[in-house]
Order: structure tokens, then C-alpha cells, then sequence
């Protein structure tokens, strides 16, 4: 029991905490902590997260009901919704995003900033707190195997938040160029890893046509393994996705990748960068 | 400088409505198209899955219905079908998979991995 | 503000967690493998222990192994003899090795064994969940210390990062506690190897600088103090000279306003130089703004009322006169007022107008001083303050000073921590002066006065 609950939390505290060092390393690139908003930036996080387990709890609460909706795919439908609000506000943010370093170019934005990346952190601790919230809830009153779901769960929550600590100081620890370029490729992954996500959730459930598997990289990057896994957590590796899946993402990706931050990241920085 | 990015903003916005307008459209064909599957059954006791083999035809649609007989959560995941879904304790739901190729997928319980192991072989 | 102590502690704190609880994970799997091999090798043990058991006793049939064990006996496709809690059909594969199956509603770990010497088939099972629960148990012992260590490693590395940057934090508390105009050394008696260049560096520059300002203030001020001695006499020469020659000829007048000005710089220039930051601490007292500027405009009333200039003080004193004062040194105040009013009268021209207005505002009392003259180009705005900064002809009527005037008024105002602006006056044309004073004025002037 020890492992599975090192794995599930691990899997599911890295996507949340990539989403918040992205967040955060965004955050110190704009310099909005120089803004008075200071209080609002530790606001936003503490709100989103509060909010984020508050809606997980209800998720948790209300399982069976949803599970059984739709024709018992109500989980599906759920988690794809959930998914493509995650997906719209990424694009949105990433459309937000003032194409200058300037401040008071940013500060009227700031609200709708702050706002996007609220709204989707607290969804991807409710999508990762609601699974966990299943593992230990459901397990933990049958009385069973209490300890090593509880070492397993610190494990790892522990090498997950670590991994969103490093993560968040390399972002941070590059120069303002790489910085800003990482930042953006990833949230053009991860925005790409939602609108896939949404595509095969709505597969599962039967409400999109199956389309035939795009490519097998099994042999090169098996999903069960190390890496696999931490890929998956990570920008969505599958080994075998299907073609809408391969769209959706490449969709994800290339409209974040339009936006004008992005063109900013990739011009030759004409020395707007103080 | 604002004016081009929000007219291209417009348009991205365009894009993802007409894909979620497709996405709906699909979605309503493929309920229609749904009558034809094929439904079998799986059901999970003491952390197993009964059966531990399914056998089903190749290129065809096929709904899973699992029962969970166990109090305890159980999560069915398989990487080979790319499906993972929670089942609460004692209750059932509807995985779809496939149209599938000839050869074996491994799936198992997420949150009982060393009893709760399975295999679809597809004929 | 980012903070080294916080970087160092969050970032050692998370790599010691990732790389413990990493290694704890792969301990965990290696050692269950082990279990497992352990387990496994007990199977075959019991394995060879049926084998060789007389399987026509018929007790033997009856056999209860307990919970998590189960055998099974065959021979040519028929069971001699079972554990009670063994199915009725194979448990597994007739061929040797060991495999996973489900009965009784367990998963079980089975072995086949083929005994050559018998001739028999023999099966073990052993239940999975009991034996994983078993060997996890005993693995997890080993495990748990090390995720209980890890909040006192944090600890531990937060008391510790913090001892290492203490150094750090001194040597800023020093340079923070070190008043501007402090230009001793550092004392930092708490030598570190990465902190001595720092210090030393300091020291040199603060060094270079005490005795940079001290060559140029007392090259100044000596300079200004020698030149008053022979200006006083040229004034007397030129006194005596009028009863001599024709005093009202140009050349004889200019001569006089030549000899003027030059008193006029050196005045300014000895006011400038007392009027440095280390007096000035001393002198510091509460002021009333309004008090002096109404001595200043007295003062200079006759200046005003030559040129036929009209002058104004508006001050609101509604809330009393209190209101108006700061923590200032009043002698660099009034040098500041008359400097402001010398130069609005300067520029103005004949029958201008004035104004000199006082506000209070939350902790701010705001000073300006405003005229109808010429007013000046924006472009100009920047460097008027600087020392010998005259602007051309056009915008001074052709009227020229020292260029030490606007110096001075900013060399004050940094003394009391106050702002000086140039904008337009509320008049048609002229400009207006505007020095933003806080009232606690000199009190923290230190941070900003180099």
C-alpha cells in the first residue's frame, strides 16, 4: 500500500505544484511583487488553495451521485468540464499577458491575471485533492493499512512539493530570456495536456467518436515507468494517443505559443528587458 | 500594438468555440451510434477483478460495466488502454474502450495493484 | 523581497527531501523484493517438505495449514492430497515454477514443483495480501525514521542557515545603523573570508570618499574665507576710488557690480559649505516654515519693492500656525527661502507678481514659491539645480547670478529629506518652486544624503 499511495499522491501533488511554481515564476517575471499588490499575490494562492480543497471536499462527498450521472459517466463529463475551464483560462492568461515588462501596463490586467491563475489552481487541487481525498478517505475508514498509506502519502507529498520547490527556483535561477521562454513553453505544454486530457476523458465516456492511436512510443518511454510516469505528470505523456488526443494538444500549444508573450519571449529582446 | 492582439484574441476565442461547437455536435452522433456496443461485465471483490481475463473481438466498441462489491474505493488504470477511472465502494460504473487491435492489455486497481490485476485480450 | 536565508533553506530542505524520500522509496522496493525472494524460497522449502510426506495417511488430508498457506498433491491428474483450504481443481499450471492465481476470493502466490523421485506434482500457495501486509510491515520500520527526521533536518537547516548568514546580517545592521554622514570605518569584528573583501572594500571607498570631501569642502570653503579678506579690501579701494575719479562712469559702475557678484558667490558659497550635513545634525530643532518666511520676505522686502514687485504669503492657518512646522535647521531654511525669493524677484520682471504659499498635507508641508516671469523650458527643468548651472539670456532677461542659488536650495532640501520641484506657476507664465518637506523633516535624511 505504501508505493500505490507514493505514487498517486506523488502523481497528482506534482501536477498541482507545476502549476503553481509556473504561477509564481510568471508572477516574479512581471514584478507584480514590486506592485502593491503584494498582499493580494499571497492572497490569491492561499484563497485558491482553500477554495481548491473546499470544492475537492464536496467532489469527494458527492462521488457516487456524480459517478452516477450521464449514464454513469458522470465522472468523465465532470473532470472533462473541468479540465476545459483549466484549458481556456491558461489560453486566456496566456493571452493576458502584457507583450511589455512595464508595470502600469500590467496593472489594470492584474486583476484578470490574478483571477485566471486562481481560478486554475483551484481547479487542479480540486481534480488532484478529490482523487487523493478518494485514496485516503475511502481507504483509510475500513481501517486498513493506515500507516503506510499515511508514510506513502507523506513520501509522496514530499518529493512532489520538493520537485515544485526546485522547479520553481530553476525557472527563477535562469536569466531573465530563458526564464520567460521556459515559462511559456511550459504553460503551452501544459495548456496542450488539459485539451488532450479533455479529449480522452470524453472518449472514455463515449461522447467522442474513436479515432485510431496516432503513434507508439511505448517501446522508447513505457508509461508504468519512473520517467513515464513523471512525464505524464509533467506535459501528458502517453504512449499511445489517439489522433483528436494529438490534435487537441498541438491546438493547446500552438494558440498559447501565438500569444503575444510568447512572441515576445522568442524576439531578440530589443532592450526592452531593463 | 493592442489592437492586432485583440483582434487575433477574437479570433483564438473563435477557434475554441467552433471546436467546442464540433465537439458537442460529435458527441451527439456518437450517443446514436451508441446502441451497437458491446457491454460486458467486470466485477471487484476483496480487491480482484472477477474476471481476470476478458476476451473481446477486435475493432469493436465495448462498455465495461464494473461492479465494485468492495466498501473501499478501487481505481481501474491501465496504460496500454489509456483509461483510468475511480470506482467508489460498493458501486458500479461504465468504462468504454476500444475499437481495439488483436493483443493483450494489462489493467489494474490502482489503489490495490499487488491482488487487482487483469488483462482484455483482444481476438 | 527575496531572501537568501529563505532560497538556502527552502531549496537544501528540498533537495535533502527528495533525494531521502527517493532512497526510501527505492529501499522500500528493494527490500519488498527481497521479502519476496525470502517468502518465495520458504514456498519451495515447504514445497520439498510435502514431497516427501507419506500421502497415504489419511490425516494428512485434513491437514489445516492455517490462513495463508494451501497445498495440493497430484499425480496423474488426480489429487492425493490437499490442504482444507485448497480448490478442488490444480491451483496451478503442471509445469514447474512459480506463478499468481485467484481462489477462495484471494489472490495467492503459487508454486509448482515436479518431484522426479515421487513422481508427483506439488503445489503451494500462499496468500498475497497477507504475506505483502507481512513484509511490508517490517520494511516500513526501516522507512518511517527517516520521513520522521525530516521536519528536524528542516529545523535543523533553517537554525543553521540562519547562523551562517548571521555575519551577513550584522555587517547590514552596522551599515544600516551608520548615520550618512559617518565616514569612519566600519568596525566589523566578525571576520568572515567571504565578507573581509566586502568590508575592506567599503572601508576604501568610505575612506577615498572622507578625504575627497574633505579636500574639496575645505578647498572651498578656505578658498571662499581667503577671498572675503581681499574682496573687502578691493570694496574699500573702490570707495576711495569715487572720491578720485568720475563714479559715474560705466566702467566705474561695472567695475562695482563686478565686485558685487563676487561677494555675493563667496557669500553663497560659505553658505553652502556651513550648511553641511555634520553641523546640521547638531543644529537640527523643530521650525515653523511660516515664521521663516515671513522674515525672509521682510528681509528682502526693499528687493521686491525696487523693482515694484508684488509679494504674497498665503498660508492656511486654519489649524493654527503648528501646522506648518518641521524638524529643520533653521539657518539653512531661511538660506533655502531667500535663495527661492532672491531668484522669483531676479526673473521677474518690473511689477511682477509673487507668491509664496504654504500647505499641509497628511505628514507633508509643502513650500512653493511662484512667479509670473519668463518661466522655464522644460528641457532646462533637470539641470538648474546643478552647481554654476546659469540658463541663457532669453529666459533670465538677460539678468545673470552665481549659479550657486538653486544649488543651494537642493543641498538644503536633501538635508531635511525633502523634494523640490519645478512645474509652472499658477500665472499665465513664471515658474513655480515646490519643496515637499515631512515634518519630521531632518530626522531621516540620513538614508537619502550621500
Amino acid at each position: 500500500m505504501f508505493l500505490n499511495a507514493v505514487v498517486i499522491v506523488l502523481q497528482e501533488i506534482l501536477e498541482a505544484a507545476l502549476i503553481l511554481s509556473l504561477f509564481l515564476a510568471f508572477v516574479r517575471y512581471l514584478n507584480l511583487e514590486n506592485n502593491d499588490s503584494v498582499l493580494r499575490r499571497r492572497i490569491w494562492v492561499t484563497l485558491s488553495i482553500i477554495f481548491g480543497i473546499l470544492l475537492a471536499w464536496t467532489y469527494s462527498h458527492n462521488f457516487s451521485r456524480i459517478s452516477d450521472s450521464f449514464d454513469y459517466v458522470g465522472l468523465e463529463i465532470t473532470n472533462a468540464s473541468i479540465h476545459s475551464i483549466s484549458c481556456f483560462f491558461l489560453v486566456l492568461f496566456a493571452w493576458l499577458l502584457p507583450p511589455q515588462q512595464l508595470i502600469f501596463d500590467v496593472s489594470h490586467r492584474l486583476l484578470a491575471l490574478t483571477l485566471c491563475m486562481g481560478i486554475v489552481v483551484m481547479l487542479a487541487i480540486l481534480r488532484e485533492g478529490s482523487e487523493i481525498m478518494q485514496l485516503v478517505g475511502g481507504i483509510l475508514n475500513q481501517g486498513q493499512a493506515g500507516p503506510p498509506i499515511f508514510y506513502g502519502g507523506v513520501v509522496g507529498a514530499g518529493i512532489g512539493v520538493s520537485i515544485g520547490v526546485l522547479l520553481y527556483y530553476a525557472l527563477t535561477g535562469l536569466s531573465k530570456e530563458r526564464s520567460l521562454r521556459t515559462c511559456v513553453l511550459l504553460l503551452a505544454l501544459t495548456t496542450g495536456n488539459m485539451a488532450a486530457q479533455t479529449i480522452l476523458l470524453l472518449n472514455q465516456a463515449d461522447w467522442l467518436p474513436f479515432t485510431p492511436t496516432a503513434w507508439d512510443t511505448g517501446g522508447l518511454l513505457s508509461e508504468s515507468s519512473v520517467l513515464g510516469q513523471l512525464a505524464y505528470a509533467l506535459i501528458g505523456y502517453e504512449a499511445t494517443p489517439s489522433i483528436m488526443q494529438v490534435g487537441a494538444y498541438t491546438l493547446g500549444l500552438v494558440i498559447v505559443l501565438l500569444s503575444p508573450i510568447s512572441r515576445l519571449a522568442w524576439s531578440t529582446w530589443h532592450g526592452k528587458a531593463s | 500594438m493592442s489592437e492586432p492582439a485583440a483582434t487575433t484574441k477574437l479570433r483564438n476565442t473563435g477557434i475554441i468555440l467552433s471546436v467546442i461547437i464540433l465537439l458537442v455536435a460529435v458527441s451527439f452522433i456518437a450517443q446514436l451510434a451508441r446502441a451497437e456496443t458491446l457491454e460486458i461485465e467486470l466485477r471487484i471483490r476483496d480487491h480482484l477483478f472477477f474476471p481476470d481475463t476478458l476476451v473481446i473481438p477486435a475493432n469493436q466498441k465495448v462498455r465495461i460495466r464494473i461492479f465494485n462489491e468492495d466498501p473501499t474505493p478501487e481505481e481501474f488504470e491501465s496504460f496500454e488502454l489509456n483509461r483510468e477511472k475511480i470506482i467508489a465502494g460498493n458501486s458500479q460504473t461504465v468504462i468504454f474502450i476500444g475499437p481495439l487491435k488483436e493483443g493483450e492489455y494489462f489493467f489494474f486497481g490502482e489503489f490495490f495493484p499487488k491482488t487487482a490485476q487483469g488483462v482484455v485480450i483482444v481476438e | 523581497m527575496r531572501s537568501i536565508r529563505v532560497f538556502l533553506a527552502t531549496s537544501i530542505v528540498s533537495l535533502l527531501t527528495l533525494f531521502n524520500f527517493v532512497a526510501a522509496v527505492q529501499g522500500y522496493q528493494s527490500s519488498m523484493r527481497e521479502a519476496d525472494a525470502l517468502f518465495d524460497n520458504q514456498m519451495l522449502d515447504l514445497a520439498l517438505l510435502v514431497s516427501n510426506l507419506d500421502v497415504s495417511d489419511e490425516r494428512l488430508r485434513s491437514l489445516q495449514l492455517g490462513d495463508d498457506l494451501a497445498f495440493q498433491v497430484w499425480q496423474n491428474d488426480k489429487l492425493l492430497a490437499a490442504s482444507a483450504n485448497a480448490p478442488s481443481v490444480a491451483l496451478h499450471e503442471f509445469a514447474d515454477g512459480y506463478d499468481y492465481a485467484n481462489f477462495n476470493s484471494y489472490r495467492w502466490r503459487t508454486l509448482a514443483r515436479f518431484d522426479q523421485v515421487h513422481e508427483k506434482w506439488v503445489f503451494i500457495a500462499e496468500r498475497m495480501d497477507l504475506r505483502f501486509v507481512l513484509a511490508e510491515n517490517v520494511v516500513l520500520q526501516s522507512v518511517g525514521p527517516l520521513l520522521l527526521g525530516i521536519p528536524l533536518v528542516g529545523l535543523l537547516v533553517w537554525a543553521f542557515v540562519s547562523r551562517g548568514l548571521a555575519p551577513l546580517r550584522k555587517l547590514s545592521s552596522v551599515l544600516k545603523a551608520k548615520p550618512a554622514n559617518d565616514l569612519t570605518p566600519i568596525d566589523f569584528g566578525d571576520s568572515r573570508l567571504e565578507l573581509d573583501q566586502v568590508v575592506a572594500s567599503i572601508n576604501g571607498f568610505v575612506a577615498r570618499l572622507g578625504s575627497a570631501m574633505d579636500r574639496e569642502k575645505s578647498f572651498s570653503a578656505d578658498a571662499a574665507h581667503e577671498l572675503r579678506t581681499p574682496i573687502s579690501a578691493l570694496k574699500i579701494q573702490l570707495h576711495n576710488l569715487a572720491s578720485t575719479v568720475d563714479a559715474e562712469t560705466d566702467a566705474y559702475r561695472e567695475l562695482q557690480q563686478g565686485i558685487d557678484r563676487m561677494q555675493h558667490l563667496i557669500e553663497q558659497l560659505l553658505a553652502l559649505y556651513r550648511s553641511s550635513a555634520e553641523q546640521f545634525n547638531a543644529k537640527a530643532r523643530p521650525v515653523n516654515l511660516l515664521d521663516i518666511a515671513q522674515d525672509a520676505v521682510a528681509r528682502l522686502y526693499p528687493e521686491f519693492e525696487r523693482k515694484n514687485q508684488q509679494i504674497a504669503i498665503e498660508g492656511d492657518e486654519q489649524l493654527g500656525r503648528e501646522i506648518f512646522t518641521i524638524y529643520g535647521e533653521p539657518f539653512a531654511l531661511e538660506t533655502l527661502l531667500t535663495n527661492l525669493l532672491t531668484n522669483a524677484s531676479r526673473y521677474t520682471p518690473l511689477n511682477g507678481q509673487i507668491v509664496v504659499s504654504l500647505l499641509r498635507h497628511s505628514d507633508k508641508v509643502i513650500l512653493s514659491v511662484e512667479d509670473d516671469g519668463e518661466g522655464i523650458a522644460l528641457d532646462d527643468r533637470a539641470r538648474i539645480f546643478d552647481r554654476f548651472t546659469r540658463l541663457s539670456g532669453a529666459q533670465t532677461g538677460g539678468v545673470s547670478g552665481c549659479g550657486l542659488g538653486l544649488a543651494i536650495v537642493r543641498h538644503v532640501a536633501d538635508l531635511h529629506g525633502a523634494l523640490v520641484k519645478v512645474t509652472s506657476s499658477r500665472f499665465d507664465t513664471g515658474t513655480a518652486f515646490i519643496v515637499e518637506f515631512t515634518i519630521e523633516g531632518a530626522v531621516n535624511n540620513g538614508k537619502k544624503d550621500e
